[in-house]
């Protein structure tokens, strides 16, 4: 990045910011705590990747800045949802449709939820195009040939005319990529985009959106479980567990020097390719609570204590220890601060 | 049922729990179970399908240990089947990859990560991201990408069912007649007319 974008995109304060974001939802049996207190910040052609295991709050979070979570039974707060200048958790419903896949884009976790079976993709590029206004109607199929061009979609021209299943799996992801790219959006979340695909496949998408990243310069929340494909592509890497953000780092720092007990167990519970074979792999033991049974207390655990591991049906109701800022980067958990230096 | 007690025992689970239901176990501990079943009518030899693959690392990870402990133990012949190349160099000693219904490389762990032959092969160990910022920056430097995305094994390619994938093709030969696998080395099988001697 020149010096001078940077100077530019540090005077202009973040692209997106979260402060003390909260989401619950309830249900008869209860309440479930998903996300319990998350705060980060995007700036303008920066990529943020989020890791963490199954059912830690990574496609919650992206829902609610999405607006798109139902609320009830959601229940969404925070202190701070700004983007570009919008309070996002205030304007009307109107407003927010002007913003939701114009500026802010996302490609869900699911890629046969978000395409219509029954429409061609010439079709669905075009709905998105005309509602947005980019362009006249005499120029959509223009357009859409040149968005699955972009994509890397080979003989755009016919693949307009196909419907979503005629497509395989990596074609269809780059439809959707294609979709969300449309309107020029500031900020693309993309979220597991690529978890339900090949290996080999998978590292095609993600050539894509490195090149992308790099031609178009927008600003990228790339949500995964798969540490690896973190690695190549973002510059900010957030970890959460149970609905919080237990460490933030520069994407070396993170991978190099995590500070997180939970972050290191995590890297070293990973079979790898490179490098030698490792003689045992680092084990978590128990699983993640039940969001069910987390409570809210927000107040700052003491002491040393290990990370909440429940066994099911086991109660535990202790929440991990919330992030606490430390400039540069932010590590959670008081009981760890010998490893916080 | 004191042999059940043993094995429950044997995987790391608690025999108190026998009388739950499926779903007040997490899915680590559901397939702790699923390995139990296997294992207690001690048989010699194992097979393994995708055990780790719909879970998270942290949990995955106590799988895999558990497999290898159990197998130190015991003695057990594994058959392990999973799309991970990294889990499977981590656990087993030979390793076959298959293309299309079709094994394409045979040969032992180090050496199939170190001199892979088959272009699949190659392929597949240069796609997988490496977690690691400067590791994974060499590694897409340095790589090719596949084109294309895998056919449909209903009507697979003829000749070789790779051919459609790799670049630099040997010209007729390829696109129709199908390798056989061949030694290439002692205990090295390859099935591609780029090794057919
Ligand atoms: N609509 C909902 N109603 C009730 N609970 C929900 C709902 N959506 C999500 N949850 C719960 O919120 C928690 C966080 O879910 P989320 O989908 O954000 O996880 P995730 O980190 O995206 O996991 P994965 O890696 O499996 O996609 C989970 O415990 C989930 O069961
Ligand atoms: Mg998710």
């Amino acid at each position: 990045m020149p010096a001078d974008a940077e100077g530019t995109a540090a005077r202009a304060g973040p692209l997106l910011e979260v402060d003390d974001l909260h989401v619950g939802f309830n249900s008869r049996e209860g309440s479930v705590h998903a996300v319990n207190g998350v705060s980060f910040a995007v700036t303008g052609r920066e990529t943020l990747g989020i890791v963490g295991e199954s059912g830690s709050g990574k496609s919650v979070t992206a829902l609610a800045l999405m607006r798109l979570l139902p609320e009830p039974p959601a229940r969404v707060s925070a202190r701070v949802v700004r983007f570009g200048g919008l309070d996002l958790l205030a304007i009307d419903e109107r407003a927010m449709r002007r913003v939701r896949g114009a500026r802010l884009a996302m490609v869900f976790q699911d890629p046969m939820t978000s395409l219509d079976p029954v429409m061609t993709v010439e079709r669905q590029l075009a709905e998105m195009l005309l509602a947005h206004r980019i362009c006249g109607r005499d120029e959509t199929r223009e357009r859409a040939r040149a968005l699955l061009d972009m994509v890397g979609i080979p003989e755009p021209g016919t693949r307009l005319r196909a419907y979503p299943d005629e497509l395989s799996g990596g074609m269809r992801q780059r439809v959707l990529i294609a979709m969300a790219l449309s309107c020029g959006p500031e900020l693309l979340i993309a979220d597991e985009p690529t978890t339900a695909l090949d290996v080999t496949v998978q590292d095609q998408v993600l050539d894509l959106m490195r090149r992308l990243k790099r031609e178009i310069g927008m600003a990228i929340i790339w949500i995964s479980h798969d540490l690896g494909t973190v690695a190549g592509l973002a510059d900010r890497v957030l970890i959460m567990y149970a609905g919080r953000v237990m460490e933030e780092a520069p994407v070396r720092d993170l991978y190099r020097r995590p500070r997180h007990p939970y972050t290191r167990a995590l890297l070293r519970s990973i079979p790898r390719l490179d490098g030698g074979r490792s003689a045992a792999l680092h084990a978590i033991e128990g699983m993640p609570p039940d969001p069910e049974r987390l409570s809210v207390s927000r107040t700052l655990p003491t002491g040393r204590r290990p990370l909440p591991r429940a066994a099911p049906g086991a109660g535990n109701d202790r929440p991990p220890p919330p992030c606490r800022l430390l400039a540069p980067r932010r590590a959670g958990c008081t009981g760890w601060n010998r490893d916080l230096r | 049922m004191p042999r059940d007690a043993a094995v429950m025992r044997l995987v790391g689970l608690d025999p108190a729990l026998a009388s739950r239901y499926p779903h007040e176990f997490s899915g680590g501990q559901r397939q702790r179970i699923n390995i139990a079943r296997a294992l207690a009518p001690e048989p010699e030899f194992v097979v393994c399908d995708e055990p780790v693959s719909s879970l998270d690392v942290s949990i995955q990870a106590q799988i895999i240990n558990l497999l290898e402990e159990l197998q130190r133990r015991l003695g057990l012949t594994l058959l392990f089947i999973s799309h991970d190349l990294a889990v499977v160099r981590h656990l087993c000693n030979r390793i076959a990859v298959m293309y299309l219904g079709r094994l394409v490389e045979v040969t032992e762990r180090e050496r199939l990560v170190a001199h892979p032959r088959h272009p699949y092969t190659c392929a597949l160990l240069s796609a997988a991201p490496v977690p690691d910022p400067e590791r994974e920056a060499e590694r897409t430097a340095r790589r090719e990408v596949l084109e294309g995305d895998p056919p449909s094994p209903l009507s697979p390619p003829a000749g070789c069912r790779f051919c459609t994938r790799w670049m630099r093709r040997r010209g007729i030969d390829c696109a129709r007649v199908e390798p056989g696998l061949v030694q290439v080395e002692t205990g090295h099988h390859v099935a591609c007319h780029l090794h057919a001697g």
